[in-house]
């Protein structure tokens, strides 16, 4: 059962609010290995139960669910987490009712957990910083570090805003500079 | 949720939408159904259209679209919609007409938004199956679609400025081309060093110069001058100054060989004195020259007398007595002979003349008897028959006989008379011949008297003849005694001769004697000036002469070896002055070339570190760009397509990805590969996928491709995306549009044609919290009831769950 718990880690930390044991609607109640709701901007339902559940009454479960969340004129969306292995036809049977997630590795690592029902987490997106990560020269900096990044590193990197030519003319008066080169008068001081 | 980027879509006869119809878009999820053929791609036409100016997926198949996007029979169809005020354009809320070939209007979005919607928001139905197709085609030149999503998305435009600026400094003969000065500064700075070696080299070689000069001074002034050794160059220099002049050596010398020169002269005088007789011949030559006279005396007592005779005799016969007086007399004795020869001679001519004279004198009677007869015949015969003719002239008859001169002749008779005239003045002409012989006659007469005149005239006289027989006569007299007197004449030379010869030599002797004593003096001088004693008489002068030549000689020798130390001490005292200058000028340029040597190493050096700094700053680049490559390929891009495609095919063992290209290449190469779950690379996507898998690759990948960036408009359109996927990639997608809306803020619109699907997802995608919505869209003929299909549903609390 240590993977029932594992999933239900998962979903909670994903902000799924587990629910008590049976879940009841309309005054019906049904056993599964747990049960969750979805918490903020979802309202999803979401069953987990195993293959040591036979098949018939899983069924029989997931159907009799539907019909009373129905009968409550619920619009909330099932999800079924199957842990375990399930013949073709009875998924099919399943999933009139549900989407159906399975997990079908014995001990799922959280990562597997995390994949397999990858639908019901929320989408991380990348950092705005990262994706944009702000001013690429920023990063050059970062390479040089604090004590490396002189103020003629500095001064080298801001050409980089006004393009190539605008580095190879920094470049140029840089070095020149350093050897007493004078453009002017086209020789050295 | 941020403000929703679409709000209401009013399409007017617009493909297969009839009529006009206002469509509500502000909600976070539209979901529009439509059987096929009741305008559902229509719709998402008209949206494009009005949002950017054009349908992107039209263009692609026809660029003449817009004739065929009115309605069928009417001219223009109008679209209009309006968006968030953020991304409206300036003509925002004005209605696009389109027909024939034109669009009139401007777009609602501006057309940043516009160009986001078009590549990252919407996938048309036509698109889909072919997106990777889409975006992997390069067009000529031009990068591929995929390629510039990811280059926007690298931001790397500024890092590849810095590098390419920079990428001289990695290549320092780049760098000299592009920063002149260094190359200068390296070419000065080498120039410099071997100036500073040649300096030193030259230094070196005048410090070298002083010690030998040194060392020279000193090995001179050692014959000169006491010197103390460890005396500093200045003093040595100091030293041989006050050492003698050269030019007063230079007088000694010259007076040393000039005395020289006087004795070697003196002693050539010894050498002619003794070469001349001594007293005791004088003696004997007085003696003998004494003698010599009188034997003169006596020669002219004895044979004297009969010499002067004889001249005597010689000079009254004419003869001259002079140097060969036996000559003279033979001259003189032939040349009588010779005119007593002549006298004879011109006594026969003369008879001879005589002989012809008379001849010439007959002559000239006989041709002058002739001339006398002549004359006188002619002149009578002319004169009388002149006469004659003048009497005949007009008749024949003959005054003479009067016979008739035709009688005998057919001529006239004056004729005849002429004639005979004529042969008388030709009778003339023998006159004259006569006359000329006469003159030659004559003149032949007065040549011979001439002659016989002159010859006359020379002709002797007999005194003459008898005075020149006796002077003959004389002469052979004088001739018979001319041997013994040229011997007498001879002995009496001799004679003289040695008298006079002794006479020379005895006054020859007594001036040897008087030069003898000049010479002593001389010897005496030359000795005092010498220094040494003359030894007088009777020591050989001769001896003396060259004891003193020999101690001239090494005065002499004395006074040249001075002059070449006194010369050696100034030479080495010069050497070693101008080493020291030499030196104290090659310290200076040491020290100048030392100086900017260091001046053009340290510019040099400085330009070398900036190349450094300018290095590290493009390696640090480099870093940089492979660093955010690595990172927006793996951390952003791979992994948000990687929790796409999960998601949507959690079954696929193969997720998609790209291939992480060489960062350091200015052009990135964009590759698509497979990952299998255990991490390991494996083929492209299209190689390793299934047909549905590769769709859903596809739709995650756009997914991707909008989800990591900025969400300039933060809404997804998709049209009819689930036709080939199966259930559970259906409800796959479903749950994530949801996540998408509901949780990344997505405004998502989706036209489905499947009435089954269109309620399944109805019902998945519905309101989830308060405030949420969902707009559905119903075309066909539920477009015909009073809400015309459109329904808005509005969350509602859920009672179903106790928890």
């Amino acid at each position: 059962m240590s993977a029932v718990r594992d999933v239900v880690t998962v979903l909670e930390g994903a902000g799924y609010v587990v629910l008590p044991k049976p879940l009841t609607i309309a005054g019906a109640e049904f056993e599964f290995d747990a049960v969750a709701r979805g918490a903020r901007h979802s309202h999803d339902l979401v069953l987990v139960a195993t293959d040591l559940v036979p098949r018939q009454r899983l069924q029989r479960l997931v159907s009799g669910l539907a019909r009373s969340l129905d009968l409550e004129a619920s619009r909330r969306p099932v999800s079924l987490i199957l842990l375990g292995e399930i013949a073709s036809p009875d998924r099919i049977e399943l999933e009139r009712y549900a989407r159906v997630l399975i997990i079908s590795f014995a001990n799922p690592s959280v990562t597997e957990i995390e994949d397999a029902i990858g639908v019901l987490l929320p989408l991380g997106l990348p950092e705005a910083e990262l994706v944009h990560g702000g001013d690429p020269l920023n990063d050059v900096l970062g390479v040089l570090g604090p004590l490396g990044a002189s103020p003629d590193h500095i001064s080298l990197i801001r050409a980089a805003q006004d393009g190539p030519e605008a580095v190879r003319e920094s470049l140029r008066r840089y070095v020149n500079d350093g050897t007493g080169w004078n453009d002017a008068e086209a020789t050295i001081e | 949720m941020s403000s929703l980027p679409i709000l209401s879509l009013t399409v007017s006869d617009f493909r297969r939408l009839q009529g006009t119809r206002v469509l509500p878009f502000d909600a976070p999820i539209v979901l529009i159904h439509g059987p096929n053929g009741t305008g559902k791609t229509s719709v998402l036409a008209a949206l494009e259209l009005a949002l950017t100016g054009e349908v992107r997926s039209m263009l692609r198949h026809d660029d003449r679209y817009i004739a065929h996007l009115p309605f069928l029979g009417q001219p223009y169809a109008t679209v209009r919609v309006d968006v968030a005020e953020e991304l409206q354009s300036e003509a925002a809320g004005q209605v696009l007409t389109v027909g024939g070939s034109r669009v009139d209007g401007q777009p609602a979005f501006a057309s940043a938004a516009a160009k986001f919607y078009s590549e990252r928001c919407y996938l048309d139905q036509a698109s889909l199956g072919r997106l990777l197709e889409l975006y992997q085609t390069r067009v000529g030149k031009e990068e591929s679609a995929l390629a510039r999503f990811v280059n926007e998305l690298l931001g790397l435009e500024k890092l590849d400025a810095l590098r390419e600026g920079l990428s001289a400094a990695s290549d320092l003969r780049l760098l000299k081309k592009l920063a002149v000065g260094l190359d200068e500064a390296a070419v000065r700075a080498k120039s410099a060093e071997s100036s500073v070696k040649e300096q030193a080299s030259i230094l070196e070689e005048s410090r070298k110069e002083i010690r030998d000069s040194r060392g020279g001074l000193l090995e001179a002034l050692a014959g000169v001058i006491t010197v103390d050794v460890a005396s500093s160059n200045e003093e040595l220099i100091e030293l041989s100054r006050s050492a003698p002049d050269q030019n007063e050596a230079h007088v000694a010398a010259e007076a040393a060989a000039t005395l020289h020169q006087e004795l070697l002269a003196l002693s050539g005088r010894i050498a002619a004195m003794s070469a001349r007789p001594s007293a005791q011949r004088i003696e004997d030559t007085r003696a003998a020259a004494e003698s010599a006279v009188v034997e003169q005396a006596r020669w002219q007592i004895d044979e004297g007398q009969v010499v002067a005779r004889w001249d005597a005799d010689a000079r009254v016969l004419g003869l001259a007595t002079g140097s060969d007086p036996s000559r003279a007399l033979e001259k003189a004795v032939e040349s009588a002979a010779q005119e007593l020869t002549a006298a004879a001679g011109v006594a026969a001519q003369i008879d001879a003349a005589l002989v012809e004279l008379e001849l010439h004198r007959r002559n000239l009677e006989t041709t002058e008897a002739r001339i006398a007869e002549a004359n006188m015949h002619s002149s009578s015969l002319v004169e009388g028959l002149t006469a004659l003719r003048s009497t005949t002239a007009s008749t024949s008859n003959c005054p003479v006989c009067d016979r008739d001169f035709t009688e005998i002749s057919e001529h006239s008779l004056l004729a005849h008379i002429d004639k005979k005239i004529e042969e008388f003045t030709s009778h003339g002409q023998l006159l004259i011949r006569l006359r000329s012989e006469r003159e030659q006659a004559a003149a032949e007469v007065t040549q011979g008297q001439s002659l016989v005149g002159r010859l006359e005239s020379q002709k002797l006289s007999t005194d003459m003849l008898a005075q020149l027989e006796e002077r003959r006569a004389r002469l052979l007299e004088l001739a018979n005694r001319a041997d013994a007197v040229a011997a007498a004449r001879r002995r009496g030379s001799e004679i003289a001769d040695r008298a006079l010869l002794l006479k020379n030599a005895v006054e020859d002797m007594e001036a040897v004697s008087s030069e003898e004593v000049d010479v002593r003096s001389q010897i005496e001088e030359y000795a005092k000036l010498l220094g040494t004693e003359a030894v007088r008489e009777p020591v050989d002068l001769n001896a003396q002469c060259q004891l003193l030549i020999e101690s001239a000689r090494s005065e002499l020798a004395t006074q040249q070896d001075l002059g070449r130390r006194y010369r050696a001490t100034q030479d080495a005292s010069s050497r070693l002055a101008e080493a020291m200058s030499r030196e104290a000028h090659a310290i200076q340029a040491v020290a100048n070339a030392l100086s900017e040597s260091n001046e053009w190493s340290a510019r040099h050096e400085e330009g070398r570190r900036r190349q450094g700094v300018a290095r590290e700053v493009h390696d640090a680049a480099t870093k940089a760009r492979t660093a955010i490559v690595q990172r927006v390929f793996t951390e952003s891009l791979n992994e948000v397509w990687r929790r796409v495609f999960t998601r949507l095919a959690p079954n696929e063992n193969f997720v998609p990805r790209f291939g992480i290209p060489t960062a350091t290449k200015a052009a990135l190469e964009i590759n698509l590969e497979t990952a299998h779950r255990s991490g390991e690379s494996s083929g492209p996507p299209q190689m390793m996928l299934s047909a549905g898998n590769l769709n859903t690759a596809a739709l995650s990948l756009f997914l991707a491709l909008h989800l990591a960036v900025e969400p300039l408009v933060p809404c997804l359109v998709f049209d009819d995306p689930v036709q080939a996927m199966d259930e559970v990639h259906v409800a796959q997608f479903a749950a994530l549009i949801r996540t998408l809306a509901k949780q990344n803020d997505r405004q998502v619109v989706i036209a489905v044609h499947e009435r089954e699907l269109f309620e399944y997802l109805s019902l998945e995608l519905s309101p989830a919290f308060e405030g949420d919505q969902l707009i559905t869209i119903e075309l066909g003929d539920r477009a015909a009831d009073e809400d015309q299909g459109v329904t808005r549903h509005i969350w509602k609390p859920d009672t179903a769950l106790a928890g």
